[in-house]
C-alpha cells in the first residue's frame, strides 16, 4: 500500500508535541531546561484567568441589569396614544401596590383623577425614568 | 455546563499544569509546523506564552463556552491550535481580536472546535511532507540509529502515537518518547534542508 505520507507527518507531529505522559514536575523541568521563565509564565496565567473571570462577573452584572431596564422600561409598556381610562387604571394598579413598592409610595399624595390626560401620561413616564435611574 | 470547567479551573495546582501542558503543546506545535524557535516572535508581535493566556482569558470570561462532553485539555489544545492557524493565515492578525469560528454557540463542526481541521502546516501537502520524511530518513543520525529509523518507517507506514509505533515496532514506549525528544532537532535541521 502506497504510504500516505500528509498522515504520517500529522502522526509523527501529533507524537512529537504530545506531552501526556508527562507529570507537571517534568514539564516544568523541560520548559525549564529550554530556558522558559516558568514562575514568570505562570503569574502571568493566574493573572490572565482571574482577570478573565472579573470580566465575566462584570459582563453577567452588565447583561442583568440590561434585563432590568427592559423590564422597567416596559413597566407601563407605550402610554402614547392611551385613552384616560387606561392612564387612570395603570395609576390605581401602581397605587395599589402591583409595580413594586417604591411605585406604590410615589402614588402616594397624588390625585389622578385632578390630572389632565397629558399630566397624568407625564407623571407615569417620571416614574418609569425615576424607577430606571434608581437602577442605574 | 462549561462553567463545571471554569470552576475545575480555579483550583491553582489544575490550572499550574494545564497551563504547562498548553504551553509546552504551542511551542511544539509552532516548532513542528512553523519553523518557530524558542526567542521567534510570532505574527501579529505575539510569543507562544500569550497564547496560552489568551486562551485562560476567553475560557475565565465565558467568551469561550466548553462542552462538558469533551476532555478540557483536549478543547483547550484545540483552541491553541485554531489560534496558531489564525496567527499564521493573516498577517495583520491580532491575538486578542482573533474571532474563532467555533467560540460561535451555533457552530456545529464538532472536529474543528476540537481543534482537529487544518492547521495551515505546510506538511498539508503531499509532496512537501513526502521530501520530508526522504530527509529524515537520510540523516546521519537517523542513519546511525536503526531503531530510530524504524520508529519513523513505522509513522510512514500509519502508526499513530508513540504506544502504536511502541507496540509495531517492539520497542519499549519510553525508548519511543525519547526519539520524539531526540528528533526535535533533527526536525529543524531536516527542515532547514527544505527551503
Amino acid at each position: 500500500m502506497k504510504p500516505d505520507y500528509r498522515k504520517a507527518a500529522k502522526n509523527l507531529r501529533d507524537a512529537i508535541v504530545d506531552n501526556s505522559h508527562l507529570s507537571a514536575e517534568n514539564l516544568r523541568k523541560k520548559l525549564s531546561d529550554e530556558g522558559v521563565d516558568v514562575n514568570r509564565f505562570l503569574t502571568r496565567a493566574d493573572e490572565a484567568f482571574r482577570k478573565g473571570l472579573q470580566e465575566n462577573v462584570k459582563r453577567q452584572a452588565a447583561q442583568a441589569k440590561a434585563r432590568a431596564a427592559v423590564l422597567k422600561g416596559s413597566m407601563f409598556g407605550q402610554l402614547v396614544g392611551k385613552a384616560r381610562s387606561e392612564l387612570l387604571a395603570l395609576y390605581q394598579a401602581a397605587s395599589m401596590g402591583q409595580y413594586g413598592a417604591a411605585t406604590r409610595a410615589r402614588c402616594r399624595n397624588k390625585n389622578a383623577e385632578e390630572m389632565t390626560d397629558g399630566e397624568l401620561r407625564s407623571w407615569l413616564e417620571d416614574i418609569e425614568r425615576l424607577n430606571k435611574e434608581e437602577e442605574s | 455546563m462549561s462553567d463545571e470547567y471554569v470552576e475545575y479551573l480555579k483550583n491553582d495546582e489544575k490550572r499550574m499544569e494545564l497551563a504547562l501542558r498548553l504551553f509546552d503543546y504551542a511551542r511544539g506545535l509552532l516548532e513542528f509546523d512553523h519553523g518557530w524557535s524558542p526567542g521567534d516572535m510570532l505574527p501579529g508581535g505575539t510569543d507562544p506564552e500569550n497564547i496560552v493566556l489568551e486562551v485562560f482569558s476567553r475560557v475565565a470570561s465565558g467568551r469561550r463556552k466548553l462542552n462538558t462532553r469533551f476532555e478540557l485539555e483536549m478543547q483547550l489544545k484545540g483552541m491553541v491550535r485554531s489560534l496558531i492557524s489564525a496567527l499564521y493565515k493573516s498577517a495583520n492578525a491580532k491575538l486578542e481580536t482573533i474571532d474563532l469560528p467555533e467560540d460561535d454557540a451555533g457552530f456545529p463542526g464538532v472536529e474543528k472546535a476540537l481543534g482537529v481541521g487544518s492547521t495551515d502546516s505546510p506538511f498539508e501537502s503531499e509532496e512537501y511532507s513526502k521530501r520530508f520524511f526522504e530527509l529524515l530518513e537520510a540523516h546521519p543520525k537517523v542513519q546511525k540509529d536503526p531503531d530510530l529509523g524504524i520508529a519513523i518507517m513505522a509513522y510512514v507506514e500509519g502508526a499513530s502515537g508513540s504506544a502504536e509505533v511502541a507496540k509495531e515496532t517492539s520497542i519499549p514506549v519510553e525508548r519511543i518518547y525519547e526519539y520524539n525528544r531526540i528528533l526535535k532537532p533533527i526536525l529543524r535541521d531536516v527542515k532547514s534542508k527544505m527551503k
